[in-house]
């Protein structure tokens, strides 16, 4: 090393060889972190495998948006307070609006109650909403006005507003809310992206295979589904 | 010692300061390049929270993650700062550009996060306290040569 030392500094290549071990370091270093798993035992986000066989089946009947007999179901595991779930809904409106009845849109219920203060009431208020048949009014309300409701510790009046302004029976949606069997619901559905081992949101699968998170655009959901319907034609 | 090798001394320890600085910029931005390319941003989920800031679309320009762009930065400056430290002239004015222009899209990015997107991450706000350092720090190398030659 001692001999070596001074014929590279000589030379004028000891520079270019700390800058090459940097790129090398940094190339190494992305790689790492491109390849580190979040989890060990769950699908990578951009992942599009099938879920387990022995997936449970969530709250029956599932909440349905268009054409349930359409052979293309776009199924989405999502949260209310999910900033992320909010430009979704964006970008699966407009899907929504392009294909019709061509696709069934389900929704699921997974409320990450561990960082969001808000979320599972959020849920218990759409499925309240729906036990009086507004789910998906409801639905839109809450990605629509989301930082509207989020700053609130407690967001449930804000939530009876919204009942109130699409017409419900404000008294019995808040009864609903607490009520047991609309928790079991949003546990059934809990249930289900659990057994499917899902832990982001959101999550959407079509035709029962997940959709890459990079594809979680409008662009991205409509080459999706397009390939699903050349797949089932 | 004379004044020469002192002032040599000095330019050598400042621009060996900005390219630590600019690994320190580079190790954040190669981060954040492969958690968007591997998609760990675009979902909110138990373990890593929800990153509003890293999941809007001013993190990227067409399909290039910014922090991709950040990371390219960072090695320019790295490299940069290097070779004028082993004493490669005619670079100075090219790192006080590259420097200038990373601290006013790091300005620019902090608007976006305090009034656009209303939420802050921390890996960016790091990248942009390494932009302001790098930025000061090529700056008082230049002062200290300009006194010399004064």
């Amino acid at each position: 090393m001692k001999k070596i030392l001074p014929v590279i500094l000589a030379a004028g290549i000891l520079p270019i060889l700390i800058i090459g071990c940097v790129l090398a370091g940094a190339i190494g270093v992305g790689i790492y972190f491109y390849y580190s798993p979040t989890t060990t035992e769950v699908p990578t986000p951009n992942s599009n495998k099938r879920p387990p066989r022995n997936a449970m089946p969530g709250a029956n009947p599932p909440h349905i948006r268009n054409n349930y007999g359409s052979k293309i179901i776009v199924e989405e595991f999502a949260d209310f307070e999910c900033p992320i779930c909010a430009t979704v809904y964006g970008e699966m409106k407009k899907v929504e609006n392009e294909f019709g009845d061509k696709i069934g849109v389900v929704f699921r219920q997974m409320p990450l109650t561990s960082i969001h203060r808000n979320a599972l009431n959020a849920s218990l208020a759409s499925e309240a909403a729906g036990k009086q048949g507004r789910f998906w009014e409801m639905h839109d309300i809450l990605y629509e006005k989301q930082k509207e409701w989020n700053v609130f510790p407690d967001a449930r009046d804000q939530f009876a507003r919204y009942a109130q302004s699409l017409g419900l029976n404000v008294a019995q949606f808040q009864n609903d809310m607490v009520s047991l069997p609309l928790k079991s619901r949003v546990d059934l559905d809990i249930q289900r992206a659990t057994s499917m081992g899902i832990t982001g949101t959101p999550t959407i699968f079509i035709n029962g295979k997940q959709v890459p998170v990079n594809d979680m655009n409008a662009e991205g959901l409509r080459k999706h589904i397009n390939q699903a319907m050349s797949e089932n034609q | 010692m004379n004044i020469e090798q002192g002032t040599t001394k000095t330019k050598v320890w400042i621009y060996a300061l900005v390219a630590v600085f600019a690994l320190v910029g580079l190790a954040d931005a190669t981060y954040l390049t492969a958690q968007h390319l591997s998609g760990a941003n675009l979902q909110c989920s138990v373990i890593s929270g929800c990153n509003e800031v890293l999941a809007s679309p001013y993190a990227k320009i067409g399909n290039i993650p910014l922090s991709g762009l950040g990371a390219i930065a960072y090695f320019v400056v790295f490299s940069i700062a290097t070779l004028i430290a082993f004493n490669y002239r005619g670079l100075k004015i090219i790192l006080l550009i590259i420097v200038s222009m990373m601290a006013l899209t790091s300005l620019w990015l902090i608007y976006l996060q305090a009034f656009v997107i209303r939420h802050f991450c921390q890996y960016c706000l790091l990248s942009a306290a390494v932009c302001f350092t790098l930025f000061g720090l090529t700056l008082f190398a230049r002062f200290k040569e300009n006194r010399k030659l004064a």
